[in-house]
């Protein structure tokens, strides 16, 4: 467990709370409440900048201290794990079984914890679902010290609301996630990455090519520069050892396009590019619009980005570093600029990760729809706004 | 005048008497039940709305006279989730039912909650696409109730339920306000993600006017095997080492003795003559992978001591293999007057540990259970077949059903696996959740509803008061001003 925050944004939390059970999370929360603290849930502090800087900080808890615990019912293919366990733990352990989550390491040493409320986008969510698609059932502590459920271990249940999928991307503003149950899948029998350089002009064919093959990739990312007018394709096969090549064959012909094959994913796969990094959503096909635009604004405002889009999905996570360096002024205007590209092209654009001035001045999740029912979804679950006040939409 | 007459002044403002809204009693009685028909309430008014705007003024209407609202996609649920509150209105949406748009680049279809299931997928077919969440009612159920349920099918193994099939909502909240919920035709919509809990709510959150939609490539290729065993014992360990092995197929379904009869009787399925059990597996998608894996689930079951097998060599023959499997709930009236069709889940693991507890209650009790289920996701659909006429029947056979609820608890699995938990099911609630579990699940009907107007008395036990929101206030909570709860 890393060394408890010093600061957090910028902020210096007046104490920092180590619970080591559940229910001494339980105590903590009821009496950090009952005296009306504001309060900041953290698991191994890797997603800290994501969000708006919290208002103020009374106590920090830290909940990486709480204790690691997996079950596996491999021959169920589902998992229940405590939320300080690591992705990475929690990988090493379904592998002995043959299976994992089909969630990618996007950050290293994230608790899964911290992974549900954030819910970070990868490339395996193409052919597996979200976070929120894999998650069976949560546990949780909300800030009255009440231990909750939902959801369970069976991965077919619709008794009662889901709130799992509330919890998941909430930024730890509703409750403090203690379990998780987690649908898993078998390790592949065989994988394949293949890469291939694709001209920017000619992403409309190779989007609706992918998008509607019946090859069915498990991902298909597209990765670079935006200075260049050619990025790359890299699109992963799983399955049976058998079929993988005659998919590779079928996707090749497809697209009229010969692949590089590597057992091995490409370095820039499992990552968020940039360390100030928007996350923008579109309409799937309209990636080649998004792909023009981008660039233009990069070429416009002379701005290095690095881009990497789950073709598919439609969610793009823009590394733009030079944000950071601009004047807040210039830096608005370009986020202005990608919101209004993004908003056109049906998405949002957020600001997933950047440095605190950044987040201070500017509202990194900018205008949200139904923001009145989410303020009332959040003044029911914590009525005083104690948990990371303002680091979320709208303020929450 | 009295809250009935000024709701019907002011509903007749939207709507024409006699089309779009429904008084003559004859007519409301047809809206009394979906299709769980041992519930019964026969409504004070129905109004069959063909677009939002009508939802949302009959909804603001509700809202201000404080009287209770229902909605109704095609009543064809198995929970009473649609079932009316007497003084209440009922919303039915089947009239509401355009395709607004199959977007195929985007693979995307938007379209009003009326639409039939499997209609979406009729209008999709021109682009090779398909909408995959196919509940055996898909002939008949709505998108809107799909939705409000988080309807299942038989293929949800392999592609989830309603919830991973949807990107965006139309909705109207109990106070009357048309809202968007969810990214439309794009996926993660910053803030909370009040899609993930509306869909499931059970039209107690409000009611859905225009749903987003994903469309899936229709799989390259299709392959259904069908194969016969000795008992439910060794087609479980077949079940057990295909999906150990790392295939997952597109569906896995079981039929027992009773249940295979039963289709037979009713649909000439010609399932393999003798079976004990049937198993059903059918793999989708690549070519390659499909016949690889084909190979290997036909291993399995041999090895398992599966005897008659085989694999349907074309659609016809596939249409029939599901034929018998889709009609079996209905099929089952061939074989007994009455029936009640159970919906609960366990760890698929303890299949044969159930079964057996299953079998024994059936033998202690004198009344006959079918097997039908989803067995590759341990979802039961057990048919507990009675005669109403004979005295006593009716009762022991809800004893019956109620143990095999009580024994999915007991295995770790669920009360209710896709039917929803309605008015039906509402007094298991306790038993699979703690107060607080469902006390916080009605924290977010307070943010939706603070009044309890939308589809009151379904899933939960007992209402929550919603207390004073800060922002915002209302009038004196209905279950106070009726005398049925105090404000403490
Ligand atoms: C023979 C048979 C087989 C079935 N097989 C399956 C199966 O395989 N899988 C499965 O999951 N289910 C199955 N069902 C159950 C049922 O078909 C589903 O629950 C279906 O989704 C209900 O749709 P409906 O339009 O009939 O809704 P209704 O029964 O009319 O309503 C169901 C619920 O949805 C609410 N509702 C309806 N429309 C809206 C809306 N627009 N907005 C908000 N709330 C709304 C209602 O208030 C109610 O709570 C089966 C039923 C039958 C009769």
């Amino acid at each position: 467990m890393p060394s408890p925050i010093a600061t957090i944004d910028g902020a210096t939390p007046r104490a920092t709370a180590t619970p080591s059970s559940v229910d001494e999370l339980r105590t903590t929360l009821q009496e950090a409440s009952h005296s009306g603290k504001q309060l900041l849930l953290a698991g191994h502090h890797t997603k800290m900048d994501w969000g708006r800087p919290p208002e103020s900080v009374d106590v920090a808890i830290e909940l990486g201290a709480l204790p690691c615990e997996i079950e596996h019912w491999a021959d169920d293919l589902v998992v229940r794990a405590t939320a300080s366990v690591t992705l990475e733990e929690l990988q090493r352990e379904l592998s002995t079984r043959g299976q994992r989550l089909c969630v990618d390491t996007l950050i290293p040493s994230s608790t899964l914890g911290g992974l549900v409320a954030t819910a970070p986008s990868g490339p395996l969510r193409y052919g597996y679902g979200a976070i929120r698609d894999l998650l069976i059932g949560v546990g949780a502590v909300r800030v009255d010290g009440t231990l909750t459920r939902s959801g369970g271990r069976v991965v077919k249940n619709v008794a009662g609301y889901d709130l799992a999928k509330l919890y998941t991307g909430s930024y730890g503003t509703l409750a403090a996630v203690t379990e998780v149950f987690l649908r898993l899948h078998a390790l592949p029998e065989e994988s394949q990455y293949l890469t291939v350089a694709v001209p920017i002009d000619n992403l409309g064919p190779v989007v609706a090519a992918l998008t509607h093959s019946t090859v069915a990739p498990s991902a298909i990312e597209l990765h670079g520069p935006l200075g260049e007018r050619t990025l790359t394709l890299s699109v992963l096969i799983e399955g049976l050892a058998k079929g993988v090549p005659i998919r590779q064959a079928g996707l090749e012909r497809a697209l009229g396009l010969s692949f590089a094959t590597s057992t091995s994913a490409p370095d820039w796969w499992s990552s968020l590019p940039g360390s100030t990094t928007l996350k923008v959503t579109h309409e799937v096909a309209s990636l080649p619009q998004l792909v023009q635009g981008l660039y233009e604004i990069a070429d416009r405002h002379q701005i290095h980005t690095e881009l990497k889009d789950s073709i598919g999905i439609g969610v793009c996570h823009l590394g733009i570093d030079a944000l950071a360096t601009l004047t807040l002024e210039s830096a608005g205007q370009v986020l202005g600029e990608i919101r209004m590209l993004a908003t056109a092209l049906g998405g949002s654009a957020i600001i997933l990760r950047a440095p605190v001035a950044l987040r201070t001045a500017m509202d990194p999740f900018g205008s949200i729809p139904a923001l009145d029912l989410m303020r009332r979804v959040k003044a029911q679950f914590d009525p005083q706004q104690l948990l990371a006040r303002g680091r979320f939409v709208g303020g929450i | 005048m009295n809250n009935l007459a000024s709701l019907l002044e002011r509903l007749r403002l939207i709507f024409h008497e006699g089309t779009g809204l429904l008084t003559d009693p004859a007519m409301l009685r047809t809206f009394e039940c979906d299709g769980l028909a041992h519930h019964r309430v026969i409504p004070a008014v129905v109004v069959l709305p063909t677009t939002a705007e009508q939802v949302e003024q009959t909804i603001s209407i509700c809202h201000d006279l404080g009287v209770p609202f229902v909605a109704r996609g095609n009543g064809t649920g198995l929970s009473a989730g649609a079932l009316p509150v007497a003084e209440g209105v009922v919303i039915s949406l089947s009239r509401f039912r355009r395709i607004i748009e199959i977007d195929a680049p985007n693979m995307r279809a938007v379209v009003e909650p009326g639409v039939i299931n499997l209609d979406l997928t009729k209008a999709s077919v021109g682009d090779d696409l398909y909408y995959a969440p196919d509940p055996s009612s898909q002939q008949v159920c709505s998108i809107g109730g799909n939705v409000a349920e988080n309807s299942g099918g038989a293929h949800c193994l392999k592609y989830g339920f309603t919830t991973h099939h949807i990107t965006g909502l139309e909705v109207v909240t109990p106070d009357g306000e048309l809202i968007s919920l969810g990214a439309g035709k794009c996926v993660d919509a910053p803030g909370y993600d009040l899609l993930g809990a509306f869909i499931g709510s059970e039209g107690t959150l409000g009611v859905a006017t225009k749903i987003t939609t994903k469309l899936l490539k229709r799989p390259e290729l299709v392959k259904t095997l069908i194969a016969a065993f000795d008992s439910t014992t060794s087609a479980g360990a077949a079940v057990s080492a295909i999906i150990a092995s790392g295939i997952l197929p597109a569906a896995v379904e079981m039929m027992d003795a009773l249940a295979i009869e039963a289709a037979e009787n009713a649909v000439h399925c010609g399932y393999p003559e003798g079976a004990n059990t049937v198993l059903i597996v059918e793999l989708d998608g690549p070519e390659g992978e499909v016949l690889a894996g084909m190979e290997r689930v036909e291993a399995f079951c041999r090895e398992c001591g599966a005897g008659e097998l085989r694999i349907a060599a074309d659609d016809e023959e596939r249409a029939l293999i599901w034929k018998g499997r889709k009609s079996a709930f209905a099929a089952i009236g061939t074989l007994s007057p009455d029936f009640i069709v159970q919906d609960g889940v366990i760890p698929r693991t303890s299949l044969p540990q159930v079964l057996a507890e299953i079998a024994e209650l059936s033998r202690t009790s004198g009344i006959r259970v079918a097997n039908v289920f989803h067995a590759g996701d341990g979802n039961l659909h057990p048919l507990v077949l009675f005669d109403e006429r004979i005295a006593g029947d009716l009762e022991t056979a809800n004893a019956v059903s109620g143990a095999i609820i009580d024994l999915c608890i007991k295995y770790g699995g669920s009360i209710t696996g896709e039917h929803g938990v309605g008015a039906d099911k509402v007094s298991y609630m306790g038993k699979m959740f703690t107060e607080a579990d469902l006390d916080t699940m009605q924290m977010v009907r307070c943010a939706f509803d603070v009044d309890n107007l939308s589809n009151p008395g379904k899933i939960f036990p007992t209402p929550r008061l919603c207390g004073e929101v800060p922002g915002r206030h209302h009038g004196v909570h209905p279950l106070v001003l009726s005398g049925e709860a105090e404000l403490f």
